[in-house]
């Protein structure tokens, strides 16, 4: 048998002991993530998608050379 | 479980649901509860369950940041070592030895005779000296390496150091713990 064999049963002996752990209250629950993490639509999303809405739709009814400026238009000055 | 979670299952399911998340979490907590709580007190020593716990409400916290192209042992293990080495850094906890099973070695032995199971205690009470002897950044390697099987490249991943000083290392770890274990060398049972 090889020196790694006995080292790994070794570690299989000494894991084997250790008696399982609880997890601590909470940790499951969704509290435990972080705001952040939550993924929540927010006012500001719904605003924003109907302002992107309003860009796009003239761009896309009727597609011509009008609406194609207004879209670079809208890059150079933002609105 | 042998080769742990899948990486796909738990980039997937972390993404799902709460009962999704709840689901995977529960399987990476049984898988690695023991295993990586034996890491932390290597690394460690001391009090490791609350710094287990700590890394285990990182783990969750993170999920969603696991990318699934990179295997998931070597991700969780990071962390733990990560934060380990923060908390060790601040001083908070004096790096040790870790876990033993006691001066008695393991409670359940598979062995016939009575001069196996005292053979058996001896070798493993000597191989646990011999662990002691390490440092702490070998036997870190010695467990990535000989318990969860981890190639080099992982090994130096975890380790933040290149693969070849892991190679390296391990040939002394090899060397050392081979020296130690060489009077086992005519016991047929234990070392043919």
């Amino acid at each position: 048998m090889k020196v790694e064999n006995f080292i790994r049963e070794y570690y299989e002996a000494e894991i084997s002991n250790i008696p399982d752990i609880e997890p601590m209250p909470g940790l499951f629950k969704q509290e435990a993530v972080p705001s952040s993490h939550q993924k929540k639509i927010g006012w500001e999303d719904l605003v924003g998608a109907l302002v992107t809405l309003g860009y796009l739709t003239p761009l896309l009814i009727p597609a011509n050379w009008f609406s194609f400026g207004r879209f670079l238009f809208m890059f150079r000055f933002g609105f | 479980m042998k080769k742990g979670i899948a990486n796909w299952q738990v980039f997937i399911q972390s993404r799902g649901s709460q009962e999704s998340r709840s689901r995977v979490f529960n399987a990476i907590w049984a898988h690695y509860q023991k295993r990586l709580l034996f890491f932390i007190s290597q690394m460690t020593g001391g009090n490791s369950e609350d710094l287990f716990q700590e890394v285990m409400l990182k783990v969750y916290q993170n999920l969603e940041k696991y990318n699934p192209l990179f295997s998931f042992n070597t991700w969780i293990y990071t962390i733990a070592r990560n934060h380990c080495l923060n908390h060790l850094n601040k001083g908070r906890l004096p790096a040790g030895s870790g876990i033993k099973a006691g001066e008695e070695g393991p409670t359940e032995i598979d062995c016939d005779t009575p001069e196996d199971r005292a053979l058996y205690k001896e070798l493993h009470q000597t191989i646990s000296a011999a662990l002691d002897k390490l440092d702490n950044a070998n036997r870190q390697i010695a467990f990535l390496r000989f318990f969860e099987g981890m190639k080099d490249g992982d090994i130096a991943g975890i380790m933040k150091v290149p693969a070849g000083t892991v190679k390296s290392r391990l040939h002394l770890v090899r060397q050392t713990l081979k020296k130690t274990l060489e009077e086992y060398h005519e016991s047929g049972k234990f070392y043919p």
